[in-house]
């Protein structure tokens, strides 16, 4: 989002289009694919229960976190690849990943103290600069915790933070200094057991971010994440826990990337989000991961889970994403209701383009009496790309009253591409209203007359246009974070057209 | 890859193997040996498909097998088939439990220029060179009950419309089941012709108000280049049984399609239309009006491939369910790359009466060409608090008031039918099916 801050400072007074103009004409593809050169220690490539222990083990961890990931990888192994999406890809080969990497200075995950920003590897930081992550404690007003292949680097504003009592900091270092909160909430919402990606993920956890925020708190600031995959056929597994106690509120964003390689990256995440009682909790990610090539040959494999509860009464979790990156994503950023009057809201655009497929969207269970959802989904797609929203609304029978309504909008860019929408909607009890609509359209040859007549050229008025139709999603991500997605898919766009 | 079968399941899968291997060996014709030999070989494959087949998920079929219906067994004499006549004039053609019955059948011989009309097991036996009748056998084996169908089948209806011929009357198809634990398997299939036009009712209902009976129809429908065809279908067999009707749609350039299915009886049904458009500028309609009472299940589910550019495509399909009925629609739109201009949209909208009753909705879209309108919507819910007080404001008794909603509710399906007595008709059936939910 600092890049989105660059660009604000760089062009005070250009319009939206001007800018994204300019990006256009830069011609650069994937600006975040570089690769940072430093000492790591990485483990071999391969995973069984030794490597599993080995981990556990480089972590300083306690024995509960260790069976946790050895029962997980029993599980795991117990379980076959998942081939449902709509997403074509070999099967993986799983030993011929690495699951531990590391900067070497940056290994000392529970023993560092708040001042462990001094202590990053300069390489790493300068990357982390060049990425536009403020991973000093400078005056953004907004706390970054850094990871950097499978550990995280550096939390800032942790003290000020630490004044409400509110808990941001590396998911090894809560398994240290907060165990009883990670035990207490780590697998209530996505067992290891869930499925196939949670249960590597569970075995293998790399690093995450971990927040508590206290009742009553409304957090002061936007908590962020950003996670970095730098090492070469390395998996990142990180773990995220978010606890917003009884009526809280906070605001967490992440972003990620990684460099470009020539060989499938694997990235399979958990994230568990846990609203109490009137807390509210904004989810924000703008995913950028690499792409692949031309053919998506070695971009990112996205296979990542997601789930909130709203446990208490009139919770409310949001989850917005904006998906531009990775070879194939495969996300359903969910919402189980169950406290009475919760609210769950899902606002998604997903751009493909190239050989991209993403095959995304989310669940709705509603539980509690008058639960009531949100559904907003803008496909885009262009090249010869996949782009895919799956969804399932479902309404238990005790959901008394509950209310849903779903919008799947697709674009498509193009004739060689193809947009799928694929709802499921189970209602079990009469008092619920449900409404689901899906529209497909593409750029109106009319509409871009109608610019381009009006002195706008072919390529800000699709701009402009993809924009407009993104526009009801982009409105529910934090300031900058909008304008970095909208710049994003400016950039993803390019090539797609003219 | 062998799946894993319950022992019920493989107990049913043995009986139904068993009866094919009977059927098999009276069959003289070696292309027919083949297509049964092979319907034989998949059907072992897809087995009966369990809750963890996707396209199944909401059907379950423990309810069918754990009984064994048998195409064997005496009919019972037919005394009051008037009964199941509309009042309107049609040419009216009965199967019973499966056979077709010349006597209850008008005169084929009388039916007018240009259309003929014979039992498929006639087909069978008259001609030599079989490959006409199971040209597409690689697209209909794709479905389990279908496969069924391919190697049990042993009679049904073959309709040949020459081109230019328009049918001024309708054809009135009545399929009887008289027996308990009868399997009537029934293999259809319709060619109409370059400009031709034809409507066709089928009726499929129990002579008894209990015990399970099972069809299992495979329906195939050719329309040519131009040829319009109404179909009216009405499934109002007793509530223990079993309904499983797949039908193949092959679609002409402009040609124009028209189905309404009216599901009232059985206790598990499943309706399936696979439609493909493989012309330019076709247009068709699938309509479904569906009641789920008691324990019922009713599933309604269609497949669209708009194959070439220019295609229209409408749907609405209404779901009315009370006590601890299962609802399931299931729609796809599959638009290809060379169908630009497509312009498909499909509704569902439920309405549910009891708080047991469950319905379960996947309308979706595939869509690989870039210009093209296609939208689906989907709506659940009870009956507006608000509609209700409007019409009780207008001075309407509350009870009058719900039934009325419900009606106007489910009867919009059928305002596809064309025909004014036909329309009237098939309304006039599901208002009386309407008539014994609990609505006060």
């Amino acid at each position: 989002m600092a890049e989105a801050k660059q660009m604000i400072d760089l062009t005070p007074a250009q319009s939206e289009y001007e800018e994204i103009n300019q990006i256009l004409q830069k011609k650069f593809n994937y600006r975040e694919g570089f690769e940072t050169k430093t000492h790591v220690e990485t483990f071999e490539k391969g995973i069984n229960e030794q490597v599993v222990r080995a981990i556990s083990a480089k972590k300083n961890e306690p024995q509960w976190m260790l069976d946790f990931r050895l029962k997980a990888f029993a599980h795991w192994q117990t379980m076959r690849e998942p081939h449902w999406a709509k997403a074509k890809y070999a099967p993986l080969d799983y030993q011929d990943y690495s699951y531990y990497s590391a900067p070497e200075c940056g290994n000392c995950a529970g023993s560092c103290g708040t001042d462990d920003a001094q202590a990053i590897d300069p390489e790493v930081a300068k990357a982390f600069a060049a990425l536009g992550v403020p991973i000093g404690d400078n005056d953004a007003n907004v706390a970054v915790d850094a990871i950097f292949d499978s550990i995280s680097v550096s939390t800032t504003k942790r003290e000020e933070l630490a004044k409400y009592g509110i808990i941001f900091c590396s998911f090894s270092e809560a398994v240290q200094e907060h165990p009883e909160l990670v035990q207490k909430y780590m697998g209530t919402v996505v067992p290891y057991y869930d499925n196939y990606f949670a249960a590597l993920n569970s075995a293998v956890a790399s690093d995450g971010t971990f927040v508590y925020v206290p009742p009553g708190v409304r957090c002061p600031m936007d908590l962020s994440t950003y996670f970095r995959i730098n090492e070469a056929k390395t998996g990142q597994f990180e773990r995220t826990i978010l606890v917003a106690e009884k009526g809280s509120y906070v605001s967490y964003l992440e972003g990620c990337s990684a460099p470009v390689r020539d060989t499938y990256q694997l990235h399979a995440a958990v994230v568990e989000v846990i609203v109490h009682e009137d807390a509210e909790v904004k989810y924000s990610t703008v995913q950028n991961w690499y792409p692949g090539d031309e053919n998506c040959e070695g971009g990112i494999l996205n296979f990542v889970t997601k789930r909130g509860i709203c446990e208490g009464r009139n919770a409310k979790l949001s989850w917005t994403q904006a998906e531009t990156g990775s070879a194939i994503t495969w996300k359903y950023p969910s919402c189980i209701l169950k406290g009475d009057n919760s609210i769950g809201e899902f606002y998604s655009v997903a751009l493909t383009n190239r050989r991209q497929q993403a095959d995304t969207g989310t669940k709705m269970i509603h539980i509690g009496k008058n639960t009531r959802s949100t559904i907003i989904s803008k496909g885009l797609s262009a090249g010869k790309s996949d782009n895919t929203y799956r969804g399932e609304v479902k309404i238990l029978a005790s959901a008394e009253g509950a209310r849903n309504f779903t919008q799947c909008d697709s674009m498509l860019i193009g004739d060689q591409c193809g947009a799928h929408t694929f709802p499921y909607i189970e209602v079990e009890n009469a008092t619920a209203q449900i409404e689901h609509e899906a529209t497909t359209s593409r750029i109106g040859e009319d509409q871009l007359f109608y610019c381009q007549q009006r002195g706008i050229s072919e390529q800000d008025a699709i701009s402009m246009i993809v924009n407009g139709f993104c526009k009801e999603v982009f409105s529910e991500l934090p300031l900058e974070f909008a304008q970095e997605a909208e710049e994003l898919l400016a950039i993803s766009l390019e090539g797609s057209v003219g | 890859m062998v799946k894993k079968r319950s022992p019920i399941a493989q107990q049913a899968l043995d009986f139904y193997l068993q009866q094919a291997q009977q059927i098999a060996q009276t069959s003289q014709n070696p292309f027919l040996s083949k297509v049964r030999q092979q319907a034989q070989e998949r059907f072992v494959e897809q087995a009966f498909p369990t809750a963890k087949d996707e396209d199944w998920k909401y059907s379950k079929l423990s309810g069918f097998l754990a009984q064994h219906f048998s195409q064997q067994g005496i009919s019972q004499p037919v005394a009051n088939w008037q009964a199941w006549m509309p009042s309107f004039p049609v040419i009216k053609l009965v199967w019973v439990d499966g056979h077709f019955c010349e006597t209850l059948s008008d005169e084929l011989s009388q039916l007018p220029a240009g259309v003929l009309l014979e039992s498929f097991a006639d087909a069978l036996q008259a001609n030599t060179e079989l490959g006409g009748l199971f040209a597409n056998q690689d697209t209909v084996l794709a479905e389990p009950f279908a496969s069924l169908n391919s190697m049990l089948f042993q009679d049904g209806m073959v309709l040949e419309v020459a081109a230019n011929v328009t049918l001024s009357l309708p054809i009135f198809v009545l399929h009887l089941q008289t027996q308990p634990l009868h399997h009537s398997v029934l293999r259809q299939r319709v060619s109409v012709g370059e400009n031709a036009e034809v409507t066709l009712i089928e009726r499929y209902v129990s002579l008894q108000s209990q015990g399970a009976g099972c069809v299992n129809v495979v329906t195939e429908i050719e329309l040519g280049k131009h040829a319009r065809v109404q179909q009216i279908l009405l499934q109002e067999q007793n509530r223990d049984s079993f309904y499983f009707n797949n039908q193949f749609i092959y679609q002409a350039e402009a040609s124009q399609f028209t189905t309404f299915y009216g599901a009232i009886g059985s206790q598990l049904s499943r309706h399936q239309n696979h439609l493909f458009m493989d012309g330019e500028q076709i247009e068709n309609q699938q309509n479904s009006a569906c009641i789920g009472l008691g324990a019922q299940t009713v599933d309604s589910r269609t497949c669209t491939h708009h194959n070439q550019a220019k295609g229209f495509s409408r749907q609405l399909h209404k779901f009315v369910l009370e006590d601890q009925a299962i609802g399931v629609f299931d729609g796809m739109i599959r638009v290809d790359q060379q169908a630009q201009k497509t312009d498909g949209q499909m509704d569902n909208k439920n309405l549910l009466l009891s708080d047991f009753a469950k319905m379960n909705t996947k309308p979706k879209l595939e869509i690989y060409a870039d210009d093209v309108k296609c939208s689906h919507g989907s709506a659940s819910g009870q009956i507006d608090k608000n509609q209700i007080f409007y019409l009780q404001a207008r001075g309407i008794h509350k009870a009058d008031a719900l039934r009325m909603i419900t009606q106007a509710f489910l009867l919009e399906p059928a305002e596809v039918v064309r025909q004014e007595p036909i329309r009237r008709w098939v309304m006039e059936r599901l208002a009386l099916a309407l008539q014994q939910t609990h609505l006060p």
